[in-house]
């Protein structure tokens, strides 16, 4: 094969059994996400319990994964999600995908539970499952190197922290020590397996089909990467957090647990205030000529991010406006293996619980060294950090106060208010995975004018580029890009490297439509977990509190008129389920 | 000057919040306060801008050979893009806050 390497690891954690398969269903669902989610809705029973040895832990990289286009340094983790009960796949960036190709695996499939913590060491063809009860409550960082110096110089490292040993539902598995499968609380399925980590070194290839076909789609990639400016300029210079400023100019900052739309101290916490102090270098992902990563330094301590969405999630969600506290919160996350837009936005959820009298415990907005702590506590789960270790879902509805928590299908929303950008608000609410930006990214022609601005005020018409969003992305996340790079590509470049590196022929529109089988047997998946219409919804905060101020001022969202278009766009009943011909022509049919 | 007509107020005031590279050309100042004549447009600011900080504003902001905005570049008066609104020859009123922002991107 081409692109692919054709081979998959399966580990039984309970029997201590490795095998290798044959890769199957790459042609209909590429790689990543698309393979993660067949491979769980043909393996996995319904309804099964994601912190019980029923359910399956798969990493998986993409037919372009390891090879030299630009951004593919990422690899997935799929499953079905302690946190949100949905089918959840969790992407990270950095070293470790493409390390895992060169060992010779497009995935790994662990299944099962050891009896004492391990780890999985694979150096090429030779897989071993190794003791991990030394480094079994270290940190990312004293695990990643403990694990270098233990296996290879140049291994990299994928694992979990304190907070996944200790199944917090909103832990993150994190690699090359800064970079995050963050959401969904996978983290705490690896935790719930007693596995600490994997390490991988590989010394092969990626062998690509046409390497003329190749080298023509990367140059005029390239080319296109290096025109447009916000890969070429804003995102390498300034990082992802250059958003802060105007989101809050929009009105669309969330702040206080969503109760405002804009930050008065915004500045204090901007992307700008950053490059101005704690920045003192860039890092890029393997493959990636964008390079957005940033390495900060504090008083305390260097480390990297934070970035947009974390810089967020600790300060406007928390009403915090120390950046040293906020970064050191991030760092924390790093270090303990949790996931910062869900911690922050779980935390601003107790802050607003505290300040309308549902907590004893006062958890004040703005206190940082409080914050700081509660990251701590939630990792570790010590204290009140016990109950908000389950995230902001269980914990308001254990309160009494359901409606505080800004969630959709139980995972936090992150760093943009959806009262400001009706697209955006559909795409929150029919997210496969939950409250997330990234299944469709409708900021981007919302507020940013990319590839086009249309009017973030109005429901028409967004149906339509929420389906189409869901779609690409689902294809971007499959083969695997970073998404960044579709500031600056189409479907017309990622089906070129899809034929110059697989072989096979690849269209936009046969990508296209492999995003929408994708999205679809997710889809399905929810359903057979019991998800419906009515999950599909969002905070009642958003659809009948109007934003007190600023520039999306005196807004809410219009759902039910979008939800309705949305569902009959995508060949869906009026419960949200697919039709049987809309299946037949996606080839899901049984 | 038209607008120097007895008893009527002759001019307005917009707050300026100029972000990320443009704050280059402004030599770090983040807010500039900037007195129009009435029924200025965002063009006006632009030319406003540029005796203050130079030509450069023009250059970023402006495709020479069309006059429009150049792509990507975000402008917002009072929070609503001025995209949607008449573009540059959006009119500002006394109090107005416009902000400027360089095209930006993240997730």
């Amino acid at each position: 094969m081409y692109g692919w390497i054709g081979e998959i690891l399966r580990v039984d954690l309970t029997s201590g059994k490795v095998s290798i398969e044959e890769l199957k269903f790459a042609k209909k669902f590429i790689g990543g996400r698309g393979l993660g989610v067949k491979i769980l809705y043909d393996e996995l029973e319904p309804k099964i319990d994601p912190l019980s040895t029923e359910n399956k832990l798969i990493f998986a990289t993409g037919p372009v994964t390891g090879t030299r286009a630009p951004t593919s340094g990422r690899y997935c983790v799929v499953s079905k999600s302690p946190l949100t009960g949905t089918i959840f796949d969790s992407h990270s960036g950095g070293f470790w995908g493409p390390e895992l190709k060169f060992a010779g695996y497009d995935g790994i499939i662990i299944e099962g539970r050891m009896k004492k913590p391990v780890y999985i060491w694979i150096a090429d063809k030779q897989v071993e499952i190794r003791d991990a009860s030394d480094i079994w409550g270290l940190d990312t960082h004293k695990t990643t190197e403990k694990l270098v110096k233990e296996t290879d110089p140049k291994a990299k490292v994928a694992c979990i922290g304190p907070a996944g040993e200790r199944q917090v539902l909103i832990s993150a598995i994190i690699n090359d020590k800064h970079r995050a499968a963050g959401r969904g609380g996978l983290g705490a399925v690896m935790g719930y397996k007693r596995l600490k980590a994997i390490v991988v070194r590989g010394t092969g290839k990626v062998d690509i089909a046409n390497e003329e076909e190749f080298d023509e789609i990367y140059d005029e990639s390239m080319v296109v990467i290096r025109k447009h400016p916000i890969t070429d300029k804003s995102l390498p210079t300034l990082g992802t957090a250059v958003l802060v400023n105007i989101v809050n100019e929009y009105g669309m900052y969330p702040t206080r647990n969503f109760q405002e739309g804009v930050f008065e101290d915004a500045e204090g916490v901007s992307g700008e205030k950053i490059t101005e102090t704690i920045l003192v270098g860039r890092r890029a992902c393997y493959a990636c000529p964008i390079g957005c990563g940033r390495i900060t330094k504090t008083s305390k301590k260097e480390g990297e991010g934070p970035e947009y969405e974390t810089l967020w999630a600790f300060s406007a969600q928390c009403g915090v406006n120390n950046l040293e506290a906020v970064t050191h919160a991030n760092y924390l996350c790093n270090e303990l293996g949790l996931d910062t837009i869900s911690t922050g936005n779980t935390i601003g959820c107790a802050m607003e619980m505290s300040q309308k009298g549902f907590l004893k415990e006062k958890i004040e907005f703005g206190d940082a060294e409080k914050l700081v702590e509660l990251v701590e506590k939630i990792a570790f789960k010590e204290g009140v950090g016990k109950e908000l270790s389950e995230g902001s879902k269980r914990f308001a509805e254990k309160h009494g106060c359901p409606e505080l928590a800004m969630q959709v299908k139980g995972l936090e929303l992150p760093a943009y208010d959806p009262r400001g950008a009706q697209g955006h608000a559909l795409a929150y609410a029919t997210s496969n995975r939950g409250g997330c930006h990234l299944r469709a990214y409708l900021i981007g022609p919302e507020l940013l004018g990319t590839p086009a601005l249309v009017d973030r005020t109005k429901p028409e018409g967004k149906a339509d580029l929420v389906r189409n969003f869901q779609n690409l992305f689902s294809v971007i996340e499959s083969m695997i890009l970073c998404v960044f790079s579709s500031f600056a590509l189409s479907p017309y470049h990622y089906a070129k490297f899809m034929t110059a590196v697989t072989g096979l022929e690849y269209t936009g529109k046969d990508l296209m439509t492999i995003g929408e089988r994708i999205w679809n047997l997710e889809r399905l998946f929810n359903i057979r977990e019991g998800f419906g219409r009515s999950d599909d919804s969002l905070p009642p905060r958003f659809l009948k509190t109007p934003l007190p101020e600023g520039g999306s001022r005196e807004r809410t969202v219009f759902l039910e008129k979008m939800l309705e278009e949305y569902y009959s766009l995508r060949g869906w009943d009026d419960r949200g389920i697919p039709l049987k011909s809309k299946l037949e022509e996606l080839g899901l049919s049984r | 000057m038209f607008f120097f007509k007895k008893g009527l107020k002759v001019s307005i005031t917009v707050k300026v919040k100029l972000f990320a590279t443009f704050r280059e050309i402004t030599g770090g100042q983040r807010i500039v306060v900037v007195k129009l004549p009435r029924k200025a447009t965002i063009k006006n600011l632009i030319e406003e801008l540029s005796k203050l900080f130079g030509q450069e504003i023009k250059d970023i902001t402006l495709d020479p050979k069309t006059g429009n905005l150049k792509s990507f570049n975000n402008f917002l008066v009072n929070g609503h893009n001025i995209k949607l609104l008449q573009e540059l020859r959006t009119r500002l009123d006394n109090g107005d806050t416009v902000a400027f922002f360089p095209p930006v991107g993240g997730g």
